[in-house]
């Protein structure tokens, strides 16, 4: 997602709690958040993808980030959102439970996820950053989405 | 200020392509003042309302020739004297003997580029543009 | 300096218009109608198209073109006899000539070889009677382009007898503006200083600040704007672009414009002595100089001249991408007047007359703009079609028959998307039509039928979907023989009782059509279950009727645009969906006894002597449904190309709405069993179903509906 030989500059990342962890997204990922509106199912979908959902005339789809990394379902809740993301000129929705602040940091502080994540977490986080409370995951978008796009017909 | 920036020039051709093609060369000579127009009895209505100095036609037109436009404008007073280069993919004897009836200034084949129309223009106006 | 990509957009633009009018030409020529301004336009057409070419180093092009405008140029001054077969040698050379243009577009590769036969053509009606004339140009056809006869001029052209700097201080006019703002020109956030350096760019000018209207400086308080401006402007651009520089402060300022030397056009004497002594008073005026009174009645006929009614109507040439940007804009305008409608209804403000007016004013208004806009996009079918004839006789060249194709309804308009998208079908089903529809010469005198086979193509509006048609004059569908391909490639049981029109509509199956089945012509490794395919994915539907020795006439039934959609909202579950009302034959509710199981998990619905498959849903979709399974049932009937008529099982119908077609593809991906989804007036998505993918996905062993014997 960043640019690794590139440590020069900070990157805002926007945090946010999904299945009781902490993850981050790159804010230029970020288009906005929005609060759950009406989702319909798709059929044949992955269990991740909750259906699509309308933002402004376009149709989205909008995954439950806790399933995508297994962490459970994300529970019905008033508090839940949903980050609006672009990767590309692709647009997606993720629920998650809530969004929490929005951080700056050095790029040298971004580290390298840990070899010994295993599964869904490995290959979906592309870094860990240093929360006052512990760490925040970051979000590898494009490797997060494009295992659950059906292949085009 | 220089003869490209003050001489006069319309382009008439009814191909969309050919008029965009010498108006570029216009514009990379430095020529200022163009029009263009792709109907030949526009043309001569204009010219006859508001005269410009050369003239850029093609042969190959609906409704008129270059060389007809040609003989029209030297047929009215105002327009008599307007220089008048013809453009076209078929020059042949027969334009150019006619052409010479009408005092036609010059003659440019297709395709040109910028140098060839420069020259044919400079050769007309007799100066360097 | 011909590089340059919109210079090569526009020369193909017009390319494509002149090889319309080329065909038109042909057709009126072909029709007996022959006159040598016809011949002269098809002259013109070809020869722009040259010359245009000469710019793009299209060498192929040009020399073809360049010989080809040879041939009729000899026919235009009657040194050549247009004969049937120098007419054919015309006709296939326009069709060699857009080849050649499509192939430059497209920047592929030609057969060299077949340009050379198309040129060797065009040599031989110059034969020897034309040898005089066409030696010249024949030697230098390769390269017409390097006209020798100009390197070295044979004659001195005469030089310009006009000098520049005088004719340019005397044409331009000068106007004196006396430009005073009002107080309301500064409230609109005008701003005299750009106003008037607009007019500055305009030509030479001089602008003097009238302060006499400033009061005194011990005055209390300036309230009132007290500056104007006298302006001298000198320009060639006229009055109007004058006038144009103040559009938009008009009432707002008090402004005259005076032209300095009084030339105006209305003065319309026609008296030589009057032109003279306005020369004299005017100081600048030279010889060439604007004498309007001789030019005036030239000019009055000339402008009538370009009036004429066979004038072509100014068009404009918009970027596509815009015309989406709007498309789109008109698609949520319209689910937002369905939002507010809904809302509106929800509220029960019927006690409210002029609500209700106000929303219904608003729904024919947001119908109208869609309605405009779809106008943008609706292109006839005419050049498509053109390139049917084409594809008629290359195709009756490659299999020794004799085919003339007639066009019906070619003005009928169609989304252009629909048209581009249609080109592959058509080509094939008109190839198909002369290969296997039409017999030969031979064979149609023995039956008493014209040598030369007619294929009738056609298109017409029918309620919201436009129907093109492929007729032939041909054989029709020798039934046996399609069963007997159908069984042998095992795509029926032998036992298979069909019915003429399920053995018909066999030939759109996959599979059917081979290299064994087909002529060289159409042996392309497609069939025609490609074009139904290709069809479907329009959104439209392709039928056969054929009657033995009669010919055979395929339907293709179309949307007009693949932006909405006629749809019925039925509901499965919770979840509201659309089945495009193209597909719905009716809705049922069966009695008891109908719908019969059959084996474990099927079930069949017996209407009037017929068994359909019924098709869950909910199940098909993954849905939990919404009501008891021992409610009564709820059926769709729909029309598949693959399966035939099938039943849906569905919770709820709700009624039938037009929608905006939204796509899944770019933001998701394809969804088994949906087309595409839109949305509903509370801002809901619903998924627009595919019936007939749905009816794959259900019967992947291949059922079909059988009659009961």
């Amino acid at each position: 997602m960043q640019n690794a030989a590139d440590h020069s500059g900070e990157v805002e990342f926007v945090i946010f709690t999904s299945g009781g962890q902490s993850f981050s997204l790159d804010i230029r990922h970020v288009r906005e958040i929005r609060g759950q509106s009406a989702v319909t199912p798709l059929p044949h979908a992955p269990e991740e993808v909750l259906g699509v959902t309308n933002l402004r005339g376009a149709v989205i789809p909008v995954f439950d980030l806790a399933r995508c990394f297994a962490l459970g379902v994300t529970a019905d809740s008033e508090r839940n959102v949903i980050v609006i993301a672009m990767n590309g000129t692709q647009t997606i929705g993720l629920l998650v439970q809530s969004v929490s602040e929005i951080v700056s940091f050095p790029r040298a502080d971004i580290q390298d996820a840990p070899d010994m994540l295993g599964g869904s977490a490995q290959s979906h986080i592309s870094g860990l950053v240093p929360l006052q409370e512990g760490m925040s995951r970051v979000i590898d978008l494009p490797s997060l989405i494009q295992r659950r796009m059906p292949v085009p017909a | 200020m220089s003869v490209r920036e003050n001489i006069r020039v319309m382009v008439v051709d009814d191909m969309g392509v050919s008029r965009a093609l010498v108006v570029n060369a216009l514009d990379e000579m430095g020529v200022i003042h163009y029009s263009a127009e792709a109907d030949p009895k526009v043309a001569l209505a204009k010219l006859s309302a508001n005269p410009v100095h050369l003239v850029l036609c093609d042969m190959n037109m609906p409704g008129m020739n270059g060389l007809q436009l040609l003989e029209a404008l030297r047929r009215q007073p105002a327009t008599a004297n307007i220089g008048f280069i013809v453009i076209t993919g078929t020059p042949s004897p027969d334009i150019i003997q006619k052409g010479q009836a009408l005092r036609l200034n010059n003659l440019v084949a297709k395709p040109f580029d910028t140098p060839k129309l420069r020259s044919a223009i400079e050769q007309v106006i007799g100066k360097r543009l | 300096m011909a590089s340059n990509e919109s210079f090569r957009n526009l020369f193909f633009e017009e390319a494509e218009d002149l090889l319309a009018s080329l065909s038109d030409d042909l057709v009126r020529l072909n029709a007996g109608t022959s006159d040598n301004e016809i011949v002269h336009s098809i002259f013109r057409a070809v020869h722009s198209i040259k010359g245009s070419a000469g710019a793009f180093a299209l060498d192929e092009l040009v020399g073809f073109a360049h010989r080809y405008e040879t041939v009729l140029d000899e026919v235009r001054s009657d040194r050549l006899e247009l004969t049937p077969d120098l007419f054919r040698v015309v006709q296939r050379s326009a069709d060699h000539l857009a080849v050649l243009v499509e192939a430059a577009r497209t920047e592929q590769c030609t057969d060299r070889v077949v340009t050379d036969a198309a040129l060797a053509a065009l040599d031989a009606c110059l034969g020897s009677n034309a040898a005089d004339t066409a030696a010249s140009s024949t030697e230098e056809s390769d390269a017409p382009e390097q006209a020798p006869i100009l390197d070295a001029p044979l004659f001195d052209f005469p030089a310009l007898s006009l000098d520049i700097g005088d004719l340019m201080s005397a044409s331009p006019q000068s106007y004196d503006i006396c430009f005073r703002p009002h107080p309301a020109l500064y409230e609109n956030s005008h701003e005299p200083a750009f106003l008037i350096s607009h007019l500055a760019e305009l030509g030479t000018l001089e602008a003097e600040v009238d302060l006499s209207a400033l009061p005194h400086w011990s005055a209390p308080e300036i309230v009132q704007p007290a500056l104007s401006w006298n302006l001298r402007l000198a320009t060639e651009a006229g009055r109007e672009a004058i006038e144009e520089v103040f559009e938009f402060v008009d009432g707002l300022c008090d402004l005259t414009i005076d032209a300095k030397d009084d030339d105006m056009p209305e003065q319309n004497t026609q008296d030589g002595a009057a032109s003279m002594s306005m020369a004299d008073t005017t100081t600048a005026l030279l010889d060439a100089a604007p004498p309007l009174l001789q030019a005036d009645i030239d000019m009055t006929e000339a402008a009538a001249a370009s009036k004429m009614p066979d004038a072509p109507r100014p068009t404009l040439r918009v970027d596509l991408d815009r015309i989406e940007r709007l498309f789109n804009a008109v698609g949520e305008l319209i689910i937002n007047q369905s939002m507010i409608a809904q809302r509106v209804d929800d509220l029960q403000l019927t006690h409210d007359a002029d609500m209700t007016v106000h929303v219904e004013s608003y729904r024919l208004l947001a119908r109208d703009i869609q309605e405009a806009v779809m106008a943008i996009r609706a292109q006839p079918v005419k050049p498509l079609f053109q390139r049917m004839s084409r594809i008629v006789r290359e195709a009756a060249d490659g299999t020794d028959k004799q085919a003339q194709l007639v066009m019906i309804g070619e003005g009928t308009e169609v989304d252009k998307t629909v048209i581009e998208r249609l080109a592959d079908p058509l080509t094939h089903m008109i190839r198909n039509s002369v290969d296997h529809g039409l017999e030969t010469p031979e064979m149609r005198s023995a039956n008493g039928k014209d040598p030369v086979g007619t294929i009738w193509l056609s298109a017409a509006h029918r309620s919201g979907s436009v129907v093109i048609t492929i007729r032939d004059d041909g054989a029709g569908l020798d039934r046996d023989k399609v069963l007997g391909v159908a069984v042998k490639k095992g795509l029926v049981p032998a036992d298979a009782d069909l019915s003429e029109t399920e053995i018909d509509n066999l030939i759109f199956l996959p599979g059917f059509s081979t290299a064994s089945a087909t002529s060289l012509l159409s042996g392309r490794g497609v069939g025609l279950d490609v074009v139904r395919t290709a069809v479907q994915s329009l959104g439209g539907r392709v039928n056969i009727v054929s009657r033995p020795g009669k010919g055979t006439e395929f339907t293709i039934a179309l949307p007009l645009t693949l932006a909405v959609l006629d749809g019925m909202l039925i509901s499965v579950g919770n979840i509201s969906m659309l089945v495009p009302i193209s597909a719905v034959l009716e809705t049922i509710r069966p009695m008891a006894g109908e719908v019969q199981p059959v084996g474990p998990n099927e079930q069949l619905l017996s209407i009037r002597g017929r068994f359909v498959p019924v098709i869950d849903l909910a199940a098909n979709l993954g849905i939990a449904r919404a009501i008891d399974a021992d409610a009564p049932m709820l059926l769709l009937l729909v029309e598949t190309e693959a399966r035939g008529t099938c039943a849906l099982l569905v919770d709820r119908v709700h009624d039938q709405r037009q929608v905006v077609i939204k796509g899944l593809e770019s933001n998701y991906g394809h969804v088994p069993g949906v087309s595409a989804a839109t949305v509903l007036g509370d801002g809901q998505i619903a998924l627009i179903l595919d019936p007939d993918a749905i009816v794959e996905q259900t019967h992947g062993a291949g059922q079909r509906a059988v009659s009961p014997t």
